[in-house]
């Protein structure tokens, strides 16, 4: 009824509604300017891309046009950056991925609470470490020297490796550190999916004769398949966007086969103060990021759809 | 479960590989905490494995408490942090709490234009030169405002104030209370387990932090721990000639441990809370 009342006097209802809120938006008034602020004035920064700005000071500035995306597609710095970009995340995506939905049907099998609890607990404890941390964790075990790498090095009669240190390494020890970190935290959420599937059609598929193989793939994995879908949008979403490890991690040694889109456009835009050109850089990475998101949530939909008839 | 049906052979060995592997894993985990811990303490210089120290001693922890290149950075930010899960809290409250009301008007458009920011993501850029432009490097304020609202918590939060009914605020509103008394006094006393959680993360976010800190931050005496952590362990020259390698060595330790222990207190708490955080979180409102 006061719907009906609303429509009819159109605007004025509007206007009466929002009165009748006014606590509501007093409430939300700060946080809202706040977040304008700080999340969408940054985006009309986005015009330096197109400008100068960083080859001659500011009062010069001059809008190049494309210039700055043209001198990014000959960079060989930054395709050797976006190169190490795709490859590092589709080896943490291979290796990552599909590890904590094994360790969810491992923990999955564990009846005895206690034990699960303890394990449960251990493992996602990294999650909450800084990469600062464990970065320095792990440099410091595998060190060349006064190490656990040394120690080994020394027990098997070779020269201890600087792994930190070498090109052909760091790679491995990027996905080696995130998987390490956080596995075990991804792995929970699937846990929680499986907790959550009816007992009732394990018993059936017992009594039907189905394996335990047969039972894991056709009841927990088809029914955990969604939440498997939201986690890979999620990782697929960040693909582009891997920054802080490397940032923490990768010494300026190995940025032939470590240096990322975002630690080229740090190094160009803070180091360097090339802002137009780091601009150029930061939104060719985020207009294929958000490509990436609409063309996986597509594809996410279509496979939901299949799924749902 | 209500049915006792007798496990296979197969099953049987399945489980037990379970319980191995699980085991192993959580090894892989604690072991290298295990070992960097027992070389905070241990009074021998050995760097190899163990897990329990060999001799004890508190002369690490406090040389590095007495160290003002360490018990500085901690303390900035021990400061940090605490002002900005208060800022953080008492603005993703006050965002989250009006759009969680269905009634309220724009409320489509309002929840859009929280998630842009999230979707269509431009990197450290745009931010650095704003803060810039607000005169806000080399101010703790640029570690405290700028990240205030996470867009993921907002959101946990949003989908969690949804699940309390209607009703209830409508009653209070009868019995005239305002709006602020009703988030005060009814739906924020609902709400501690995500407040909770909300909070743990905007903590752990916050005094994880490095890359902020990079950017915004170039006095030394404002650094925080996470920098002069990394400094210390990633870019020290280790001139074993020039320096006291071991006592160097010892710094790096205890100082990682110093850097987690903030964590580890609050670990029994967030893992009360945050399995229901990211429940809560992954429904899309």
């Amino acid at each position: 009824m006061i719907t009906a009342t609303n429509k009819t006097s159109g605007l004025r209802g509007i206007g009466r509604k929002i009165y009748k809120q006014r606590q509501l938006f007093l409430i939300l008034a700060i946080p809202l300017i706040f977040y304008l602020v700080f999340e969408y004035l940054p985006m009309f920064k986005v015009r330096w891309a197109f400008t100068n700005y960083g080859d001659v000071p500011l009062s010069q500035v001059e809008y190049i046009g494309l210039d700055n995306f043209e001198r990014l597609m000959k960079s060989s710095s930054f395709w050797n950056a976006f190169r190490n970009t795709i490859i590092i995340s589709l080896q943490k995506l291979i290796i990552g991925f599909p590890i904590p939905i094994i360790i969810a049907l491992f923990l999955n099998e564990i009846t005895h609470n206690a034990y699960k609890k303890t394990v449960q607990t251990i493992i996602y404890f990294p999650h909450f470490l800084s990469w600062v941390v464990i970065g320095s964790i792990w440099f410091l075990i595998l060190a060349p020297q006064n190490s656990i790498n040394a120690q080994i090095s020394g027990f098997l009669g070779i020269d201890p490796v600087y792994w930190f240190a070498g090109k052909e390494y760091i790679r491995g020890l990027l996905v080696m550190t995130d998987v390490w970190a956080s596995a075990g935290y991804s792995a929970i959420v699937y846990l929680a999916a499986i907790t959550s599937i009816d007992p009732a059609l394990y018993e059936a598929a017992t009594i039907d004769g189905a394996s335990k193989m047969q039972q894991i793939w056709h009841i927990t994995l088809s029914s955990i398949r969604s939440t498997v879908i939201i986690m890979l949008i999620f990782q697929l979403g960040k693909i582009l966007n891997i920054f802080d490890q490397v940032l923490v991690m990768a010494s300026p040694v190995v940025y032939e086969t470590a240096d990322v889109i975002q630690t080229y456009a740090y190094r160009t835009g803070i180091s360097d103060m090339q802002i137009g050109y780091s601009m150029a850089v930061s939104l060719f990475k985020a207009v294929i990021s958000f490509g990436l998101v609409l063309l996986t949530n597509k594809i996410a939909h279509l496979i939901d759809e299949e799924g749902v008839f | 479960m209500s049915i006792a049906i007798k496990k296979t052979a197969g099953e049987r060995a399945f489980q037990i590989f379970s319980y191995i592997i699980m085991g192993i894993l959580a090894l892989t985990v604690l072991l290298p905490l295990l070992y960097i811990l027992q070389l905070t303490f241990s009074t021998s210089p050995d760097p190899s494995f163990r897990i329990l120290p060999q001799g004890f001693t508190l002369d690490h922890y406090r040389y590095v408490i007495e160290n003002d290149l360490i018990a500085r950075p901690f303390l900035n930010s021990l400061f940090v942090t605490s002002c900005y899960v208060v800022v953080s809290m008492v603005l993703t409250v006050c965002f989250a709490y009006p759009l969680s009301r269905t009634e309220l008007v724009g409320r489509k458009f309002l929840n859009f234009l929280v998630v842009i920011p999230m979707l269509f993501s431009l990197g450290f850029l745009p931010k650095y030169l704003l803060v810039k432009d607000l005169g806000m490097l080399d101010s703790f304020s640029s570690l405290i405002f700028p990240g205030a609202i996470s867009t993921f918590n907002l959101i946990v939060l949003r989908n969690f104030l949804q699940t309390i009914p209607d009703s209830l605020i409508e009653s209070a509103r009868l019995d005239g209370c305002s709006e602020l008394r009703t988030l005060w006094s009814i739906v924020l006393p609902l709400s501690t387990a995500a407040l909770a959680t909300v909070g743990l993360f905007y903590m752990v976010g916050s005094w994880n932090s490095y890359l902020d800190v990079m950017l915004y931050i170039n006095d030394p005496n404002k650094h925080t721990l996470q920098v002069v952590l990394r400094t210390l362990v990633m870019e020290n020259t280790m001139d074993s000639t020039a320096v006291d390698t071991q006592l160097v060595k010892n710094v790096q330790y205890t100082t990682i441990i110093v850097a987690l222990i903030p964590v580890m207190i609050v670990y029994p708490f967030l893992q009360k809370y945050f399995v229901k955080g990211i429940m809560i979180g992954s429904v899309k409102g």
